[in-house]
């Protein structure tokens, strides 16, 4: 579907309406996505689909992954929940996995944003400083 | 042994683990050396981004949700979905004399199977020109050793003079034969010790050009031992256009070396439009918005941001100079096509060479009317000044009076001896390539035709007489030659000894 300037341009408005703070609010995404299906106005759907994409940006950015070597058990995964997720609008969600590559430690990679306090990626540092790099 | 084991204990001995943050992004689309990206939010422009296996990128365009990248090698590798991290680092290029005499590619890696490149020294490819109050008026001048521009269309130390011309009108030689003088000259002064002479370094950078091109120039400069005060900075036809675009920024970077260094270099771009065609594909690929002829709107900034970069440093900045010969071909003659003009605008003068004249066998082919240099005789020794000083209006008025002699009308006696004196002129403004002459030896040739010593050789046979004239001066009074190279001006006892030598010459011959 071609999507113009016009249709970016709502999209973006659309998306500003339903944040509070930069940060999108639940409640306000279902209203304005019913209102804007129900107006059934022209390019409405290219509209829609355009902020999907806004939507999907922001939950792939603020998305939480926390890997480590071995299998978290639920009081760690509790606590360390708490910690990451402060907001109760637009919860993008918080995925635990494991990685027996990582040798020990954690990863957290919030979106795009990796803090990495794994055995391996210490060890990646140490060899890169013994190679003079 | 031992001492590598203390190293790697002293090193483990100041390793402190901690948590390390970076930014990483995800492949959405790669395609035609180009990369686009999700994430690296905090990237900066022209930031180096890993891509992994060795392979990197430059941020080119940084969007509201995605970042576009170029691809510098490669690109093959990369597939959808992979993870990339900024570096935090601007594209940097190695430098320093250890790059003398070496075929590099605009990332510094060596093309020409000599072995690594031992420097530690880096300079980044973009930076920001050097600002007005650092800068000097261009007084030094480059000789090129070709009569007919050392003469007429002079180039200072730290001036940009373009050299524009159609296909195959002796551009890349004139460069070619003013890296080779530069080189003679390097060599005469280190062999007579001679701490007064300036070196000059040079970095040839070929853009686009066919690799047979390339390997010609570079056996050519080996061959006339110039090679080895000479960067060749190469990126053909065959390389994306990314590493196009990026190799004059690197030519310049690695010059610059020289010039941050209180010594003078010199940079030519072979060619700028080609430049222009690979920057165009980058763009059009990474979406921007397209201008005039399918070119990005900031053609011009590519070309000044470049260009601008040469300059004549003052001596509280360490005197050093960059000057710059870049390059460009025109197709059948257009000047106002939109590349040249928009070159000749930023550049203190060009050099336009002709098709005609070049099939006229007037090599250079070089237009006198339409060349200028817009620094003129301020870059020229006082030697020079004194015998060309009037030759561009000689010639001038020859070209006019030739015109009326086609017709075959009566003229008087004065507008034949112009005539046949602009004939002469034009004969010793032809000259063999690479075969530069020292300044001190034009001075002589000029000196003569004003004297009236070709008026009564035949006009086909003024080249010859010239070439025995300054192998006669050069057995018989070498002394003469260097008393012009040292004090640079004709005093009344060089005149007297270059009359007495006219003389002898004619009486033998």
């Amino acid at each position: 579907m071609k999507f113009t300037r016009q249709h970016r341009r709502n999209a973006r408005l659309l998306w500003q309406s339903v944040s509070i703070n930069g940060i999108p609010d639940a409640t306000r995404i279902r209203e304005a996505v019913r209102t804007v299906r129900e107006s059934e106005g022209r390019g409405a759907e290219a509209v829609l689909r355009c902020f999907m994409q806004r939507l999907e940006v922001y939950i792939r950015a603020n998305r939480i992954g926390v890997i480590s070597a071995d299998r978290l058990s639920s009081l760690q995964q509790e606590r360390l929940s708490e910690l990451f997720l402060e907001t109760e609008s637009v919860k993008a969600g918080i995925s635990f996995s494991v990685d027996p590559s990582v040798i020990g430690g954690l990863r957290v990679e919030k979106g795009y944003q990796v803090t990495d306090m794994t055995i391996a990626r210490q060890l990646e540092i140490l060899r890169d400083k013994l190679l003079g790099k | 042994m031992q001492s590598i084991v203390a190293d790697i204990e002293q090193t483990l001995a100041q390793f402190h683990p901690e948590a390390h943050s970076e930014e990483t992004g995800k492949v959405m689309e790669v395609g035609d050396g180009v990369a686009r990206i999700e994430g690296l939010r905090n990237i900066r422009l022209n930031e180096m981004i890993d891509f992994g296996n060795g392979v990197t990128g430059l941020a080119l365009n940084l969007e509201e949700n995605s970042v576009g990248a170029v691809v510098l090698s490669g690109a093959e590798t990369i597939h959808e979905g992979q993870t990339v991290r900024s570096t935090g680092r601007l594209l940097e290029i190695p430098c320093g004399r250890a790059m003398l005499g070496r075929v590099v590619d605009p990332l510094g890696r060596p093309l020409d199977g000599k072995g690594p490149i031992d420097t530690k020294e880096k300079n980044p490819v973009e930076r920001a020109a050097p600002g007005i109050i650092g800068r000097q008026s261009v007084s030094a001048p480059l000789q090129t050793g070709i009569i007919a521009i050392d003469a007429v269309i002079p180039i200072g130390r730290g001036q940009r003079e373009l050299i524009i011309g159609d296909r195959s009108t002796g551009k890349t030689v004139i460069a070619v034969d003013t890296i080779i003088n530069q080189a003679r000259l390097n060599r005469e002064a280190e062999i007579a010790v001679d701490t007064n002479v300036r070196p000059v370094f040079s970095v040839y950078v070929a853009i686009g050009q066919r690799q047979s091109s390339v390997a010609q120039v570079v056996r050519v400069l080996e061959e006339r031992g110039a090679l080895k005060h000479t960067v060749v900075v190469v990126a053909t036809a065959a390389d994306s256009a990314a590493m196009q675009y990026l190799a004059p920024f690197s030519g310049t970077a690695i010059g610059e070396w020289f010039m941050d260094h209180g010594m003078d270099a010199l940079v030519v771009y072979d060619d700028l439009s080609k430049h222009a065609v690979a920057y165009r594909q980058m763009s059009l690929v990474l979406r921007r918005p397209s201008g005039r002829e399918a070119y990005p709107g900031d053609i011009f900034y590519l070309h000044s941001r470049l260009l601008e970069r040469s300059a004549c440093m003052s001596k509280a900045c360490g005197g050093g100079t960059l000057t710059s010969l870049p390059i460009i071909e025109t197709q059948t003659g257009d000047v106002s096509a939109y590349i040249p003009t928009n070159v000749i605008s930023i550049t203190d003068g060009q050099i336009y060479l002709e098709s005609d004249l070049f099939y006229q066998g007037i090599r250079p082919a070089m237009s006198i009317g339409i060349s200028v240099s817009r620094v003129g005789s301020a870059a020229q020794i006082k030697a020079m000044k004194e015998v060309a000083g009037k030759v561009k209006l000689e010639l001038a008025q020859y070209y006019e009076m030739k015109e009326f002699a086609q017709f075959g009308s009566d003229l008087d006696a004065k507008t034949v001896a112009l005539i046949e004196h602009g004939k002469r002129i034009t004969e010793l403004f032809k000259q063999v390539q690479y075969n530069p002459f020292p300044v001190e030896e034009q001075v002589v040739q000029l000196w003569a035709a004003q004297q009236g010593f070709f008026n009564n050789t035949p006009v086909e046979k003024t080249r010859e007489v010239r070439v025995k004239l300054i192998e006669f001066i050069r057995m018989r009074r070498k002394d003469l030659l260097k008393d012009i190279a040292q004090q640079k001006q004709l005093t009344p006892e060089i005149k007297k000894s270059l009359e007495e030598v006219m003389a002898e010459y004619q009486s033998l011959t």
